[in-house]
């Protein structure tokens, strides 16, 4: 039995909750501990690594855009744990190491090539929803999108602030956060696209079949 | 004290919930059947 359905059982036991409050706190203790396993292994090999700052930007640029646009989807949460603590780290490295390489010209021109394509990608497809979480209102896919767009125009203004502290101060810090941010938001919108989904697809059949068996596809 | 942590508790896993009925989906990768109380 799950951790979240102990929890759950637990409170509405002493509680003497119904059915659909025991279900929604299940919903929320599932929530945090998906959460903190996630952000948990993400920093743990982040700090081995010696890219811990750049993992949690990583990884916090990518969930908050995620809240609003959606995307593709793991079949299992340890799998979404492994999928995404690869691809944050994969970032979080690339930024820490390119980052130092790099000048300021060339930073902003990967930001600009990168959120232009994200852009676009967002404008055209967000939100994509799941089946188990199926977003059938008109108004509420419009809201996603509208949030969504100023997730990443929030984004975007960030990026141009840490551009311009490199720039100035030199400091390639600077331009190893601003790669975290939008090498987020990119991949982010990379889930959003048909190419994304059957990636994601692809690579969780192939992790369940790793980790749990063929039987269990 | 033991019931009013785990007054506590509900009532913030309930709050956590609400909020992600409001998102398209999870923090990460996998999302769980939403709640049918929380769909409406």
């Amino acid at each position: 039995m799950p951790l979240s359905n102990k929890i759950s059982g637990k409170i509405a036991d002493e509680l003497s909750l119904d059915k659909d409050q025991r279900e929604v706190i299940n919903y929320g203790a599932f929530a945090v501990i998906q959460i903190t396993a996630s952000l948990a292994v993400v920093a743990l090999l982040g700090f081995l690594l010696g890219v811990l700052p750049e993992a949690l930007v990583v990884s916090f640029s990518m969930s908050i855009l995620r809240q609003f646009s959606g995307g593709g989807h793991a079949s299992r949460p340890a799998i979404c744990v492994v999928i995404g603590t690869i691809v944050t780290i994969s970032i979080a490295l690339f930024a820490h190491y390119a980052g130092g390489y790099l000048d300021g010209y060339a930073v902003s021109v990967a930001a600009v090539l990168f959120y232009i394509w994200s852009f676009y990608t967002v404008l055209k497809r967000a939100p994509v929803d799941s089946a188990a979480k199926p977003i059938s209102s008109e108004a509420k896919r419009k809201i996603m999108k509208r949030v969504s767009l100023i997730i990443l125009s929030v984004y975007i203004l960030l990026t141009l602030l840490l551009v311009y502290l490199f720039i100035v101060f030199k400091d390639v810090r600077f331009s190893r956060f601003a790669f975290c941010v939008f090498g987020g938001a990119a991949w982010q919108a990379f889930t959003l696209t048909s190419l994304g989904n059957h990636s994601i697809a692809k690579i969780d059949n192939w992790l369940v079949t790793l980790f749990f068996g063929k039987e269990n596809i | 004290m033991k019931n009013r942590i785990i007054a506590i508790a509900a009532g913030l896993f309930t709050i956590i919930a609400s909020l992600l009925a409001s998102s398209a989906c999870f923090w990460g990768m996998y999302q769980p059947e939403e709640p049918a109380c929380l769909k409406k």
